[in-house]
């Protein structure tokens, strides 16, 4: 029956979801009334939550994944969602903090002056992001990529008064529109050599070639490794720019800054998630070792990654320093953490023995969770501080965060998790990172890692001192943030209680890299997408 | 009890070693509040000769933000001008310079491992 609901779920909850997102608009015209749209909202996000756990807990729990094709074509002729334990915990991941950003969006509803286009745009954004997740096609991925992008587009500039805004979305607009065209043309050469589109299908195709070739021998490859590392290269490019990462980092703090809060804190929590997926995705399941780019390109790229990664580590910690916006901040910090998650998942440069690549991988979702969780609870006591003091710049928030107890505790706790302070889950993953590369024998990934985490200190240092222990320089006004003060209470105990559990997270992770990203999982992905096929072209 | 600790499991030993730690604050901190004295004994500060100015925090202590701009203007300038002026500049242009050598390095590296297995595997 949990197999079955799950099924239907998988189908169902991204069009759904693009259903009541485009109806919001003429339901709103009825009601009339500005907590109409949130309240809406609220209940999608609330059957998003229950439709992706769900799909979790039935595939983590059977270890097998689910494979939906819509329409009931058989892939790689029609379209179909294939969802192993990797995309079902990102899945889950998604829907509990579309929820936590709803309930944000909530509170910050007195800001927006046309609250059911900004939350149209959020549905749609929350559509792309679960369809980008949960597909199983990469030209629906385009599609969903789309979906997404123009979403988070019209949500970065929605205060279009403010004309930095509009920059900022502009500038992101314009480099994202040329990036998902790059991605476009990496799938004309996809289907161009390998007639599908399906990355199961893709996957058993590149299997295939990789036996002929080292297996049995055969030559005059090259077109196959022409077309597969060109595909790979423009795919590359355009989610590195939408994960942000160095060089392709320069959007961020622009966008972070002038995008109402809530959409500040679904880019780094979700929508920069999505880029590392899909990196992760394309270098571990469609294109793995065993695969045409396994021929020197893919060491080489993951190489180069590793190195951006540090890059980019060390770039936004140092940045973060002498900012004087906190938003600017958290965007820095957003562009070393994506650092951070890109030298981990660069292992299979060294080696893609399964052993390692569970510490690895189970670092990288550790580290999503952690840092997803953060930077919410960091965005939304933010917002209190500049509702507060009428102000951004850390010099004019001065002292603000003493007015406010409980919402400083979040604020501290977000930035130490950040910074990996034992015992909050974010020491965890910064330690598994360590102890991944270690285990290989890679001291100075290793070391990276360290150098990254220490130089970030000063810059979480900073806003800390600034608004929660300076001495107030100005009078600030006084704002009752009613329910909103347990929602912080919450999310700050859940980062205590995460790091206190963390031995049976790890298993539970472990479980989901182990049947997902390793040559085991690989196979049930395969055999799963196989299964389907043959069901629905009428076998038994 | 101590044999069942695996201290070769990093997650574990960090767990163990955090719980101990927590005890041992718990039991201090239940010492320090048994056997705080009721009242304190206050003695003079002994200054070999020299009168109180010399020790006076607003004298002597640079402010925190002192430190800061120091670290800044001081130690960490080069790397921040570095920065600043080179790498985030703020102009569209400069970005696209950036992003556009990364696309490059990319191609580069599908074309030479092309051009690689041509050579390796030839006939």
């Amino acid at each position: 029956m949990l197999r079955q609901l799950a099924f239907d779920f998988t189908g169902l909850t991204v069009p759904l979801i693009a259903t009541f997102a485009f109806i919001l608009p003429l339901l709103s015209k009825i009601a009339r009334n500005r907590l109409f749209p949130a309240i809406y909202a609220l209940i999608i996000s609330v059957i998003i939550v229950v439709a992706t756990t769900t799909i979790y807990v039935e595939v983590s729990s059977s270890g097998k994944p689910i494979v939906y094709a819509f329409g009931g074509w058989p892939p790689p002729i029609g379209i179909a969602y294939e969802i192993d334990g990797f995309n079902a915990i990102l899945g889950f991941y998604a829907g509990w903090i579309i929820l936590l950003i709803t309930l944000f969006s909530i509170w910050y509803n007195n800001e927006l002056d046309e609250p059911e286009w900004y939350y149209t745009l959020l549905l749609g954004f929350n559509a792309g992001l679960l369809g980008c997740f949960y597909t199983g096609d990469v030209f629906n991925l385009f599609v969903m990529l789309e979906v997404l992008s123009i979403s988070i587009y019209g949500l970065v500039s929605y205060h279009k008064n403010n004309p930095v805004s509009l920059e900022a979305a502009f500038k992101y607009a314009i480099i994202g529109a040329t990036a998902t065209t790059i991605y476009f043309i990496g799938l004309i050469i996809i289907y161009g050599w390998y007639s599908s589109l399906n990355m199961a299908h893709i996957l058993e195709i590149n299997i295939e070639i990789y036996e002929k070739h080292l297996v049995k021998g055969e030559t005059g490859w090259e077109s196959v490794i022409m077309a597969s590392t060109l595909a790979v290269s423009l795919a590359l490019w355009v989610f590195t720019f939408k994960s942000g990462l160095f060089p392709n980092h320069f959007w961020i703090p622009d966008v972070y800054c002038e995008a109402p809060t809530p959409v500040s804190a679904l880019l780094p929590s979700l929508s920069e998630i999505m880029g590392v997926y899909i990196v992760v995705r394309f270098l571990y399941t469609i294109f793995p070792a065993a695969s045409p780019i396994g021929f020197m390109y893919r060491k080489l790229v993951l190489s180069i990654l590793l190195i951006l990664g540090f890059i980019g580590g060390v770039i936004g910690a140092l940045m973060m320093f002498i900012q004087r916006d906190v938003k600017r901040i958290l965007g820095y910090s957003s562009i070393s953490h994506i650092g951070l998650m890109f030298m981990i998942l660069s292992i299979g440069a060294f080696s893609n023995d399964d052993n390692v690549l569970r510490i690895a991988f189970t670092a990288l979702l550790t580290h999503i969770i952690a840092h997803g969780l953060s930077k919410v609870l960091l965005f939304s006591s933010i917002e209190v501080f500049i509702k507060s003091s009428g102000s951004k710049i850390m010099d004019d928030m001065r002292g603000v965060g003493r007015k406010y107890p409980l919402v400083s505790l979040a604020l501290i706790i977000g930035f130490l998790n950040l910074a990996g302070v034992i015992p909050l889950i974010g020491f965890f993953s910064k330690l598994l990172m360590y102890q991944a590369y270690m285990s290989i024998g890679q001291v100075l990934p290793a070391l990276g890692i360290i150098i990254i985490s220490a130089l970030s200190i000063p810059g979480y240092a900073k806003p800390i001192y600034s608004i929660v222990f300076s001495t107030p320089v100005s009078e600030f006004k006084y704002l009752n943030i009613k329910w909103f003060k347990y929602y912080l209470l919450i999310l700050t105990i859940s980062l205590f209680i995460l790091g206190v559990v963390f031995i049976s997270i790890y298993s539970i992770l472990d479980n989901i890299v182990y049947d997902s990203l390793t040559t085991h999982g690989l196979m049930k992905y395969l055999h799963a997408f196989e299964e389907t096929v043959y069901k629905l072209r009428g076998g038994l | 009890m101590i044999n069942e600790i695996r201290l070769d499991n990093p997650i574990q030993a960090v767990f163990y070693i955090v719980i101990n730690f927590a005890i041992l604050l718990v039991v201090l901190g239940a010492f320090y509040i048994l056997l705080k004295p009721g009242s304190r004994r206050k003695t003079s500060i002994y200054l070999s000769g020299e009168g109180e100015e010399v020790i006076s925090f607003k004298s002597i202590t640079p402010s925190t933000l002192n430190l800061y701009w120091f670290f800044i203007k001081r130690f960490a300038k080069k790397i921040y001008e570095h920065l600043v002026n080179t790498i985030h500049t703020g102009n569209l242009m400069d970005w696209v310079e950036f992003m556009v050598s990364w696309y490059g390095l990319l191609i580069i590296a599908s074309i030479l491992t092309t051009i690689i297995y041509m050579f390796m595997y030839k006939g």
